[in-house]
């Protein structure tokens, strides 16, 4: 996703909520007037409460209309957070008119109110909770779309609102089952909902504020997609948080050490297309490569036989009964250690058998006269370099060849066993 | 000594500040409740009461710090330096509501004065809690600024709130004696002018601090220049510098000359970007550095 695209979505979430303000205000209009026309205390008091869902969706309208403006000196990551911080402010709203509005229902249970039957009343409560519901439905849309926090808290306010004004109509039931207290209760369960609702979006947005990797599957996800480029040796330090709708993360990643500047820099391009490409929410990407912290350099060489270093070197990759492994420390010293090849003795698939067996060993480089085309694959996919064998048959010879980095690389045989 | 270590102490120190604090509020409270029972003195209770708020800022602070120290986890990648903001903005809502309730008192006290009791157990008790009040505030505005923790900074104004506080129950004595009534409650007004300010400043502060807000241009500038000053960084884009509690967090491009210089080479030269940063700001917690290649501009 582009910048332009990314302020595009963020324009969408705006108008939704603009729109939003636009109709609640509507609403608390229109209570006023009939409250005041039929002299309903109980519409005058709804309008009031109107007052908040005005709050919200004008702090929502406001949050993303600040988050859509470019990132400048003082603010280098942009304004994104503002729309998180429109979200902490719905999130307050409904805890607190949730806490309100368990007050006065624990009021009604202990002194139960007569109910207005005011037509006057029905008529808008059925306006109120219609328009609310429409509300609740178009912002969760909108904001499941601009994947804004903010604007799916505000759907679930207005769902509070269509709870509301169905217990008006509640009431007038409860009143003639002759049930006075039973008003009060179910005000009681809206309260305890709505308190529960802000606080858990209270919760969310604080989370994001204080930089949580809310998401832990994309941190698996972008480790899949570096390791996946050639030449990744590996990836550590992934750290992804989240800024309004979108997504900012870092990664170190790590590659072969004996890299020049610009296969490095072409690594990460890819690593960095290639993130951006799947993960569409993505916006700060920062990408710190360096040479792979390994200081143990492993080559396999196949042999004929499991006599250390004295061994005799095996033309055969499959086929061959052992693999001597060398490690060469960075400090000039070798180690080695011969693993037996115990897909020689099968009859199909040797070659990829063998090539498991290497890569179970984390070797960082086969010495080899030929490699089929299988295990050529499962060898470059995780990252180990191949070189020629020739015609030398000493094991001390190679690596001294090798050291001198006068080997050449091996692709695969068309036909080798 | 490790940078880490530098930072924890700096936040111990912080944690030991609030603490201190905390208990001093605390102490204070128990001391107006028992004098304000022996004595019935329902102003002192009312005042007791108050005392309990300070004391909920307090521990929010202190929570605050002692969350910072924690190390980062898999949730939390970045650490918990950020609580710091969260606790200070919170301190900040706390005390908008101090101030409107303030506000709307002394507002209603324009029409029906209030009646003071001359008992000099209040204006002892008065006396004594603006003197510890001030203390504090000293006590923790200085701390704050040491370890540039807006959660102390802002308990600060608090506790002077609280000395203004006193300051108003003594003048309101003397003035009532002098048969002046409308002085207190516009002492009071201007009083919570002055929490509405210290609020609104702090709370900016901390919105800021939450929106990734980076500090002063001249500390951005600095650090450009000391990444630019490293030998072999021929350029520098895309630096980021971002505040998170009392820390501060870099994320720079860092440019370096040819092609084909090794990745080794250019690793070292990151790194020696790094050293420096973090060795000449000490509030620096972590510097990432992305080496790219230098495009000669002709």
């Amino acid at each position: 996703m582009c910048t332009e695209e990314k302020i595009q979505l963020l324009g969408k979430g705006a108008r939704a909520a603009k729109t939003s303000t636009y109709v609640t205000t509507a609403l608390t209009g229109i209570k006023v007037v009939a409250g005041l026309l039929s002299g309903s205390i109980a519409l005058l008091a709804d309008a009031v409460h109107s007052l908040s869902d005005i709050f919200t969706s004008l702090a929502v309208w406001l949050g993303m209309k600040l988050s859509q403006r470019k990132p400048s000196e003082r603010f280098s990551y942009g304004f994104y957070r503002v729309e998180t911080l429109a979200f902490m402010i719905v999130a307050i709203v409904v805890a607190t008119s949730g806490f309100q509005v368990l007050l006065t229902s624990f009021n009604r249970i202990v002194n139960p109110s007569a109910v207005a039957f005011a037509p006057a009343t029905l008529t808008v409560a059925a306006i109120s909770s219609l328009v609310s519901y429409l509300l609740y439905r178009f912002k969760s849309r909108v904001g499941s779309e601009t994947n804004s926090q903010a604007l799916q808290g505000e759907a679930k306010h207005s769902l509070i609102d269509v709870l509301s004004s169905a217990l008006v109509f509640g009431a007038i039931l409860i009143h003639y089952a002759g049930l006075p207290w039973a008003e009060g209760i179910a005000g009681v369960l809206i309260g305890l909902l709505t308190i529960r609702l802000g606080l858990g979006m209270g919760k969310d947005a604080v989370l994001v504020l204080l930089d949580a990797c809310l998401r832990p599957e994309l941190i698996s996800q972008m480790k899949s997609i570096a390791a996946e480029v050639n030449g990744v040796r590996g990836v550590h330090e992934i750290k992804v948080r989240r800024s309004g709708p979108f997504i900012f993360a870092e990664m170190h990643v790590e590659v072969d050490r004996a890299m020049r500047m610009d296969e490095a820099d072409a690594i990460s391009g890819a690593i960095e297309e290639r993130i951006r490409g799947s993960i569409g929410e993505v916006d700060s990407l920062m990408l710190h490569v360096e040479p792979s912290k390994k200081d143990v350099y492993r080559i396999a060489i196949p042999v004929e036989e499991d006599k250390g270093l004295h061994s005799r070197v095996s033309y055969h990759f499959g086929k061959s009964p052992y693999f001597i492994l060398i490690d060469l420390h960075e400090d000039g010293l070798r180690s080695w250690l011969v693993v037996e090849n115990h897909g020689a003795r099968i009859e199909r698939k040797r070659g990829i058998e063998a090539a498991r067996l290497l890569v179970q060993h984390k070797v960082d480089a086969l010495v080899a006269r030929e490699v089929g085309e299988g295990p050529y694959h499962v060898l470059r996919d995780s990252s180990v370099q191949l070189f020629d064998l020739g015609e030398e048959s000493e094991l001390g010879h190679v690596l001294d060849a090798f050291s001198r980095k006068e080997l050449r690389s091996l692709t695969y045989a068309k036909e080798a066993g | 000594m490790s940078a880490g270590d530098a930072k924890r102490i700096l936040l111990q120190r912080g944690i030991t500040v609030s603490r201190k604090s905390t208990f001093v509020l605390v102490v204070l409270s128990i001391a107006k409740v028992i004098v304000g029972l022996l004595s019935g003195s329902i102003a002192l209770l009312a005042d007791a009461a108050h005392t309990i708020m300070d004391i909920a800022g307090s521990v929010i602070v202190w929570l605050g710090l002692r969350l910072s120290l924690r190390k980062p986890t898999d949730l939390f990648p970045y650490g918990f330096y950020r609580a710091e903001s969260v606790c200070a903005l919170i301190v900040c809502i706390i005390m908008i509501f101090t101030g409107a309730e303030i506000l709307l008192d002394s507002l209603e006290r324009f029409y029906v004065p209030s009646v003071i009791s001359f008992r000099p157990v209040v204006i002892v008790v008065a006396v004594g809690s603006g003197l510890v009040s001030y203390f504090l505030a000293r006590y923790k505005e200085r701390a704050g600024r040491e370890i540039s923790s807006q959660g102390l900074r802002i308990e600060s104004r608090h506790s002077f709130a609280d000395v203004l506080n006193s300051g108003l129950v003594c003048g309101s004595v003397f003035f009532t004696y002098l048969g002046v009534s409308w002085v207190e409650p516009l002492a009071a007004v201007i009083i919570s002018a002055f929490i509405f300010w210290a609020a609104l400043t702090f709370g900016k502060d901390s919105v800021f601090s939450l929106m990734d807000v980076s500090p002063k241009p001249a500390m951005r500038k600095a650090i450009e220049d000391t990444i630019l000053g490293t030998p072999e960084v021929r350029g520098v884009h895309a630096l980021k510098v971002r505040r998170s509690g009392p820390f501060i967090f870099v994320e720079a491009h860092v440019e370096v000359d040819g092609r084909r210089t090794s990745l080794e080479k250019a690793h070292a030269i990151a790194d020696e970007v790094e050293d420096r940063v973090q060795e000449k700001f000490k509030e620096v917690d972590s510097t990432t550095i992305h080496v790219g290649i230098h495009e000669k501009h002709s």
